[in-house]
């Protein structure tokens, strides 16, 4: 077997635009351009109207039970974010598709946009029937009533982000003799699955997912979009085969981007350093219709603020909030970073305002055993860690630097565990996971894995493309689980096979490779401390000619548990950082007054390039295993948690002004 | 219209409207999927191929534009004996994650190796300034073809 | 997607042939490189009737140097200005000026005329030109003319070439001796640079014997020039400094989504100390 990316290299790949069949309709979406307004007329198409309502369910059935507005496949008298899809139209020639997306009709009554938390917090509710604007409430911790010598306040802001992965989001669906066969960009081919099922009314036996090549993802590939449905809907009544490619037009104003998330937090301490609590409020913009995930965002943010600290008060409440703006999707990190750029920059103000070093301050108020927040995070002890990774970065010469540093955690998501299937077959070793890699290299654990229990060389190990008819129950790849899930279900798979291979006499690794032998696991999980990792980051910047804001240097000490694949895990890594950098300096998804999104081109979006990568050294650590069989911990979101305090810090230390807004102000400059 | 065009030195003629992108007319007529849309304004590179030699962003020229030049394509890089000196480095240092930006850097980084002197980690990094990779924050990627240049 | 509307495709091969069809046509857009016409086709900020394209003109593709100016063809690509220049301080500053256009791939496409005929104060080209005072050469029918390229602009977007004319290329005296400087500042959102400034001067026996500058970008609009008979009898770079920031601080520059009017001053200001430094200091 070959290295996974080498077929790419010989144009091999197989993409979801890839793919073709005969008589394939391209699907286009005709979307609002109104960020707020009623629908007076839409003429063309396939409408909210004209939907075979036996087909599909609009999304009350979905809504049921549910204290929140569901994002409609098609909008209906009223559009709320612009971009939102109104009509579908189709043809066999994807540029005649386009052609007829722009003879369909649509006319607007203006209404004014909600752009901003503040404005939702004070506005008439955008959806009908409801008192106000806010999706949910949440109290994190207890209130506590301070009597410490040092409170200091501050607003900190996290601008929305889009998830920009450079392969877009697409989708082929394929009704035909009663099955729904659909080829997807994804992460997680059950999570396309459940939603197909539920909203079309389809048994779940009748649907077949296969994850196509997947060019990134960063939480934009999980959920379950309306382009999704219609793709799929289409097919079931035409009973063609049915494309839909995302323009990258359409990633900016259509796609779940992640962050927008505002905290206004007050921290109480002594004056010698110590921490005696932390208190506000945190919300969240969710746009213009919410999930699960959205709707609990601020609240699982307040679950975490606390990080690898010992804090004995917290109080927080969380709003999620609606605005006239893309729905809130998880972006690498998702929420993981908002916390620990919240804790990060307060406990920076307490330190600056008791002149005292900033590691100082943030070593004293590590936990010596085990602690549990008063929000119920259970973190372990990390002083070690941390005074450990202080030397290895050599501090005291990033000091002169004025380097910023950042203290974090980085909590799995491994609830709902994993499942894996491993196949031996004429000679090769094929596994499924179901965590669908997207960007990860999770085949290097793989191979790892398999060579470990099996005994089976890595090169006749491939790891498969998601698939929910080889594996029938699966979970998803996201929030850094699948080497601590996935990694765990494949090495129980792996054990359950040599078990199966021992029991007919195949001892040797040949003998199993030419074997026709399968094994399947799955297993929940529950997130136990020993799970969490620590991250030291610190970031050098440098004000180039006193007007553009760069980071330099980028220094990682990342514990990563037992680690699986070196490789793997250096690129998530300095990927993860690139992306946390740049947050702080340039990408964000601003709108401008009419809520229109105000980047028209990828580059425009602020991201990365070659010339924007600072100098990165990165370091590994185990600092204690998990307390899986493997022992690894997860590290996709690491750079994203730790990159954006540590630039932010690094800059403030140059130009002498508090940085707590994302992303910079470049007029702090002036 | 119909135009021919000379793709990895197989021509491929066929009867297309004169908006027919370059992109489109290799991955849709000629059928090699290797090259990528990634964002379709010129600022990602996935679309990358060499036009006579000079690399050239495929979703931003008409294909009519390309006729009687030679274009090769990032399955026209490797050839009978595999992967071509940079690829083959990129695979084994295992550069590339999502590997959608397969295309963009093995025609860059040949272009490098074909046409660069003195090439250094700087060099290289501003060479690729073209072309996006989104997962790995480009060290790798960097590294690899400033290795692979030096040994020329 | 991003897909061009319907158009018919024209190819010419000599000016009278442009002229003809370009003529003929209600709505023509001109495609040389590409880089422009087809992204403005693709975002259908355009519908033409015809796209002509004149990349194989001869009198585009020529590049003409002579014993005291050059001509660059409209057609002549960004990237092989660094190869086929003349040594010259002129053509020095015009190559340091389209080498930093886009990248290499952009470069390689894009052309000359269509870094100087879109008009957006974002290209590089029209401050280098304007500060080494050169000459649009403006072709249609039965007539040529040489205009100088601080009056080709009219407002953003917006050059004087009217349907059936052609830029056939740009006209510059060479110079010798002098130093130049290339100076930008990009906004990563938003594709676009706040100001651009180019520089050319000689000193000659530690006296300042000329002095050019142009100033351009998003904080500025069309390329403004300065010129040193505004500073003769003045040497100090200082002063000559202090007089260009004057001119800054009467310029009208909003606050947008680009920045604040502050930051995008201080962007100008910076940029144009640090070009004034890189040709006048000592």
């Amino acid at each position: 077997m070959s290295e996974r990316t080498e077929k790419f290299f010989k144009g091999k790949g197989s993409f979801v635009d890839d793919i073709t069949f005969p008589d394939m309709l391209y699907l286009e979406i005709v979307r609002s351009r109104k960020a707020h307004a009623k629908l007076l007329k839409v003429k063309g198409g396939l409408t909210a109207d004209s939907l075979d309502l036996t087909l599909i369910s609009t999304g009350e059935s979905y809504r049921k039970g549910k204290n929140y507005e569901v994002e409609p496949v098609l909008a209906k008298e009223k559009v709320l974010y612009y971009g939102q899809p109104v009509s579908a139209v189709y043809d066999k020639d994807k540029y005649k598709a386009k052609d007829l997306a722009e003879t369909v009709e649509i006319s607007y009554e203006e209404l004014k946009p909600i752009l901003t938390i503040e404005d939702s917090l004070s506005s008439k509710p955008i959806h009908d029937g409801r008192k106000d604007n806010i999706v949910s409430s949440f109290e994190v911790g207890k209130k506590f009533s301070p009597e410490s010598k040092i409170k200091l306040s501050d607003e900190l802001f996290m601008e929305r982000v889009l998830p920009n992965p450079l392969e877009t989001r697409g989708i082929v669906a394929f009704y035909n003799s009663g099955k729904l066969n659909v080829w997807i960009s994804t992460q997680s081919v059950y999570s396309i699955k459940n939603g197909l099922s539920r909203i079309l009314g389809l048994n779940p036996a009748d649907i077949n997912v296969y994850q196509t090549d997947t060019g990134g993802a960063f939480g934009s590939k999980s959920a379950v979009y309306p382009e999704y449905v219609i793709a799929s809907y289409l097919s079931i009544k035409t009973k063609k085969p049915v494309k839909w490619i995302e323009s990258r037009e359409e990633h900016i104003s259509s796609t779940r981007p992640g962050r927008g998330a505002k905290a206004q937090l007050k921290i109480y301490g002594d004056e010698k350093g110590k921490i005696d609590g932390i208190e506000g409020k945190i919300l969240v913009d969710v746009g213009a219709y919410a999930d699960d995930l959205s709707s609990t965002s601020p609240s699982w943010i307040g679950y975490q603020i606390t990080g690898p600290y010992m804090i004995e008060n917290v109080f927080i409440e969380g709003y999620s909030v609606y605005t006239n703006k893309a729905p809130l999707g998880p972006y690498r990190g998702a929420g993981r970073p908002e916390a620990a750029f919240f804790m990060e920059r307060m406990i920076d103000l307490y330190a600056d305002h008791l002149g005292l070093d900033p590691v100082d301050v943030r070593l004293k108020n590590l936990p010596e055993k085990e602690f549990i927040s008063p929000t119920g995070l259970k973190v372990l002890p990390s002083k070690a860690f941390f005074e450990d990774g202080i030397k290895k970065i050599n501090y005291a010469e990033l000091k002169k630097k004025n380097a910023g540093i950042s203290f974090g955690i980085l909590i799995p998501a491994v609830y709902g565990g994993e499942s894996a299937k491993i196949k031996v077959e004429n000679g090769t070793v094929k596994v499924w996971l179901g965590g669908n890699a997207h960007w990860q290299r999770h085949e290097l654990f793989v191979k790892r894995i398999i060579k470990e229990v099996l005994g089976i060389p890595e090169d006749k190990v491939v790891l498969m493309n998601g698939n929910t008819s080889e594996l029938e129950k699966g979970i998803g790849t996201w929030g850094s689980r699948s080497a601590i899930v996935a990694g765990y279900a494949l090495y129980k798979a792996a054990l359950a096979l040599k078990e199966k291979a021992e029991k007919i006499g195949l001892k040797e690794p040949q003998q199993v490779l030419s074997s026709d032998l399968s094994s399947e696991y799955y297993e929940n999980m529950q997130l136990d401390p020993s799970m969490i990792s620590f991250l030291l980051t610190a970031a050098v910047a440098e004000i180039e000619d006193g007007i553009k804001p760069v980071i330099k240097e980028i220094w990682a000490y990342y514990d990563v548990g037992e680690p699986l694949s070196l490789e793997a895990i250096y690129g998530q890594i300095t990927g993860g950082l690139l992306m946390g950098v740049q947050e702080v300096l340039t990408e964000a998804l601003k709108c401008d007054e009419n809520g229109k999104p105000i980047p028209e081109t990828l580059s425009a979006t602020g991201i990365a390039y070659s010339i924007n990568a600072p100098k990165y050294d990165v370091q590994i650590t185990s600092f204690g295993r998990s307390n899986t069989l493997h022992g690894a911990k997860g590290v996709g979101e690491a750079g994203t948690i730790g990159a954006p305090p540590a630039s932010a810090r690094a800059i403030e230390n140059l130009i002498k002004k508090r940085v707590n807004r994302l992303p910079l102000n470049l007029d702090l400059l002036t | 219209m119909k135009i021919k065009l000379n793709i990895n030195g197989t021509d491929y003629e066929s009867e297309v409207e004169p908006r027919m992108l370059l992109v489109d007319f290799i991955r849709d007529v000629a059928g090699l999927k290797g090259t990528h849309v990634g964002c379709e304004t010129g600022s990602c590179g996935s679309c990358m191929v060499l036009l006579d030699g000079m690399p050239v962003k495929s979703c931003l020229m008409l294909a009519v534009q390309a006729e009687g030049k030679k274009i090769i394509t990032v399955e026209g890089l490797s050839g009978k004996n595999g992967l071509n000196k940079v690829q083959k480095a990129l695979s084994e240092r295992k550069a590339l994650q999502c590997g959608f930006c397969a295309a963009g850097f093995s025609i860059m980084g040949t272009w490098i190796l074909d046409n660069e002197k003195n090439v250094d980690y700087q060099k290289v990094k501003e060479d690729i300034a073209g072309v996006v990779c989104r997962c790995s924050g480009y060290d790798q990627i960097i590294k690899t073809i400033t290795e692979v240049a030096k040994n020329e | 997607m991003k897909i061009p509307p319907n158009f018919k495709y024209i190819r010419t091969y000599t000016l009278d042939e442009y002229y003809e069809k370009a003529n003929q046509t209600s709505l023509p857009l001109i495609i040389s490189g590409g880089t422009v016409a087809v992204l403005m086709l693709k975002n259908r900020l355009i519908r033409p009737e015809a796209v002509i394209d004149i990349s194989q003109i001869p009198e585009l593709n020529v590049l003409k140097i002579n014993k005291d100016d050059v001509f660059i063809g409209a057609n002549m690509k960004l990237y092989k200005l660094k190869n086929v220049l003349p040594n010259d301080s002129a053509s020095e500053l015009i190559v340091k000026s389209a080498s930093t256009v886009g990248d290499i791939a952009i470069r390689s496409m894009g052309s000359v005329g269509g870094n100087v005929c879109l008009g957006d104060p974002s290209n590089d080209l029209p401050v280098a030109l304007t500060a080494i005072d050169a000459q649009a050469v403006i072709g249609k029918k039965d007539d040529i003319t040489y205009l100088p390229i601080t009056n080709f602009y009219i407002k953003p977007f917006k050059t004087v070439l009217n349907k059936g004319e052609i830029l056939l290329g740009v006209n510059y005296k060479m110079l010798n001796g002098y130093r130049t400087s290339y100076k930008k500042h990009f906004i990563n959102f938003l594709d676009h640079y706040v100001g651009i400034v180019a520089a050319i001067a000689k000193i000659e026996e530690n006296a300042i014997k000329d002095f050019k500058m142009a100033i351009g970008g998003e904080a500025v609009g069309k390329p403004v020039k300065f010129d040193l008979s505004e500073f003769s009898n003045v040497d100090e770079i200082k002063i000559i400094k202090e007089r260009i920031f004057d001119y800054v601080n009467t310029m009208h520059i909003e606050n947008n989504r680009f920045g604040t009017a502050n930051y995008k001053k201080k962007v100008l200001y910076t940029l144009i100390s640090r070009a004034i430094d890189e040709v006048l200091k000592l």
